[in-house]
């Protein structure tokens, strides 16, 4: 389901997006495995939207430019630009309210 | 007679606030006398390791309402639209659903704990309420001073200790407002809550229908009102005590303000106000019988907490909830629950929580597998599909021996505790970024910021400043910190309760 991204792709990949989700993880953090059944599990119910992850260890560039140090952190993305960047957990519930908030 | 999920028609959950499982003779108290509970457990089936999550009284009623744990979402906190509860769920169902309640944190303004019922009935009076009749005069006879220990309220000088010192005599005022009037047992609040539950379901009910009724009785909560007090006799579990009988002691710590020896006493008129709770709860349990309605209905019978009374194993130096300590006198809770065709007598090992209660509940309704949709009239309905406990039926008909490795409890953002077979362990939310990532991910967005925690606002927030290991076998009180002699075991069970939570956060 996510394409992986990284420091060489992640600025085109955002620009030719026009509806994505991008996860930032850490390969020993136990809550971005969650936070991905999250993603799973909202994919299922929203046809359109793209998934991307990306190793934020292993792409400082990245991880800096997208303000993502904390883990997981969540890049929305839209019509090419980000919209919105959050950090921390959501069940499936807050994650559709929010995804619906920055669109 | 085996378990047929079509021949359970009802469902009577009884919640006794403050009940304290080894206060109980069912869970091994060989003092206590609580016949009519003891003999409830032999025809059921007893949860030996049964443990609230979310502490206190509002998030214990707010999992065992929604099925969902509350530890990583939030403590003391209205139902919100977003809650889905047992009474949405029935609500379109030929179930009708009544809660008869003298719980006074459930009737907060905008709280909403009552949502979805048909039939409500508020007894007013507890914790919470009793300020409703600030204004009602107090017979002059009855001086709050004569309800408490002196030397917990003045200085050798005669003064006011602190604070706490007028705010413990007012409490008690109030409650002597409200029961000034008692004549005998009948008029105490557990007598109230069980007359109106028997009017309830002798005359009021639609008998031709099913029904699921709540009954929630804030007894055996202090205050420490035994008849004992109200007759001008000696406690039968304390009969040579000399001082002022304690209705209410200060939310302080117990040392140098509670004497040991007090301490003593108010277990002992905690330990006769639940002798009279256990007799009239008797009455509910003998009045289903007497309907003809054993066969046909499920019974939960369960409390929300115990209570800290004193030092050690009593209450590690606090009395009353004063302190967001979820050690064991307060977080194991009794559980039984009668089934109809599932062998009473049994009791069972495994590990369950508050969130379990409710998806049994509705397994044994066949509400489990419902989905939240909308009817053929166009009308919003709402499923079991959030929950997030297990169904204890398996357990109970010896299909499974456990439902899950581990409990968990705590208070929301303060503090959180993870209880194994072989050790307990207390991870204590004290610094700042710890606080205010509740959702355990460093630097989350997400902010502690619940203004009210507990029911009063005497209680502080306090807490030791390292974690807490416990050798559940040979410490099962935790009075022995081994944190720092097994720190191996302490690393593996801090990240054990953190993945839980987040795991928690996320469904």
């Amino acid at each position: 389901m996510f394409t992986t991204i990284d420091d060489s792709t992640y600025k085109n990949t955002i620009a030719d997006t026009k509806d994505g989700i991008l996860i930032c993880f850490k390969k020993q953090c136990p809550h971005c495995k969650n936070m991905e059944k999250v993603l799973e599990k909202f994919a299922k119910k929203n046809d359109g939207v793209t998934f991307y992850k990306l190793d934020s260890e292993e792409n400082p560039e990245a991880r800096d430019e997208l303000s993502a140090e904390r883990a997981p952190t969540l890049v929305f993305i839209k019509e090419g630009a980000i919209s919105a960047t959050k950090a921390g957990l959501m069940n499936p519930k807050e994650m559709t309210a929010y995804y619906r908030s920055v669109q | 007679m085996a378990f047929n999920r079509k021949k359970v028609k009802n469902v009577v959950f009884i919640m006794l606030d403050t009940l304290q499982f080894n206060y109980l003779g069912c869970y091994g108290n060989k003092k206590i006398k609580t016949p009519n509970i003891d003999r409830f457990a032999r025809q059921s089936v007893l949860f030996e390791n049964a443990y609230s999550e979310g502490l206190p009284t509002i998030p214990v009623r707010r999992a065992l309402m929604t099925g969902r744990f509350t530890l990583p979402y939030g403590g003391w906190q209205p139902l919100t639209t977003d809650d889905t509860t047992i009474t949405d769920i029935m609500w379109g169902k030929n179930m009708q659903t009544a809660l008869i309640y003298d719980t006074a944190p459930m009737r907060l303004a905008k709280f909403g704990y009552a949502r979805g019922f048909d039939f409500v009935d508020f007894c007013p009076g507890q914790e919470l309420d009793h300020t409703s009749f600030a204004d009602v005069p107090l017979d002059p006879s009855l001086k709050p001073e004569d309800f408490t220990s002196p030397t917990m309220v003045w200085d050798k000088e005669g003064n006011f200790i602190d604070d706490d010192s007028k705010q413990l005599l007012d409490e008690i005022g109030c409650f002597l407002r409200q029961q000034q009037h008692r004549r005998s047992d009948a008029d105490s609040y557990v007598a109230k809550v069980v007359n109106r539950t028997q009017a309830w379901l002798n005359e009021r009910r639609d008998k031709s229908r099913p029904f699921f009724l709540w009954v929630d009785s804030f007894d055996p909560h202090e205050p420490w009102d035994p008849p004992s007090v109200w007759n001008g006799e000696p406690c039968p579990y304390d009969p040579n005590y000399e001082g002022n009988p304690i209705l209410l002691a200060p939310w302080t710590p117990v040392e140098n303000r509670i004497s040991e020896r007090e301490c003593e006493h108010i277990r002992a008129l905690y330990m006769e106000k639940i002798t009279l709770v256990d007799e009239w709860i008797g009455k509910i349990i003998d009045s289903i019988r007497e309907q003809g309605l054993w066969d046909e209905t499920m019974v939960v019978l369960m409390s929300d907490h115990g209570q800290p009374m004193g030092e050690g194993e009593h209450g590690h130096g606090i009395m009353r909830k004063s302190r967001p300590w979820p050690y064991e006198e307060l977080v194991h809770v009794p559980l039984m629950m009668h089934v109809p065709g599932v062998e009473g007598g049994q009791r069972i090992q495994s590990f369950v929580q508050n969130v379990d209660v409710t998806a049994t509940i509705m397994d044994i309704m066949g509400q489990l597998d419902t989905e939240s949709g909308v009817s053929d009239h166009g009308m919003n309905t709402y499923g079991a599909d959030e929950f997030q406990g297990e169904s204890l039926l398996p357990l109970m008909q010896g299909e499974v021996d456990k439902v899950r490795d581990f409990a968990i409890a705590g208070y929301y953002g303060m503090s959180w505790s993870i209880i194994t077979d072989d050790y307990s362990y207390i991870h204590w939310l004290v610094d700042e970024e710890e606080k205010n990532s509740v959702d355990c991910v460093a630097g989350s967005e997400k902010t502690m910021s619940e203004e009210m925690w507990t029911c009063t606002a005497g209680a502080k927030v306090e807490m030791p400043s390292h974690n807490e290991l416990y050798d559940r076998n040979s410490d099962p009180f935790q009075l022995k910190n081994i944190a720092a002699e097994k720190p191996e075991v302490a690393k593996e069970l801090l990240e054990k309760l953190k993945l839980y939570i987040g795991e928690l956060r996320t469904t």
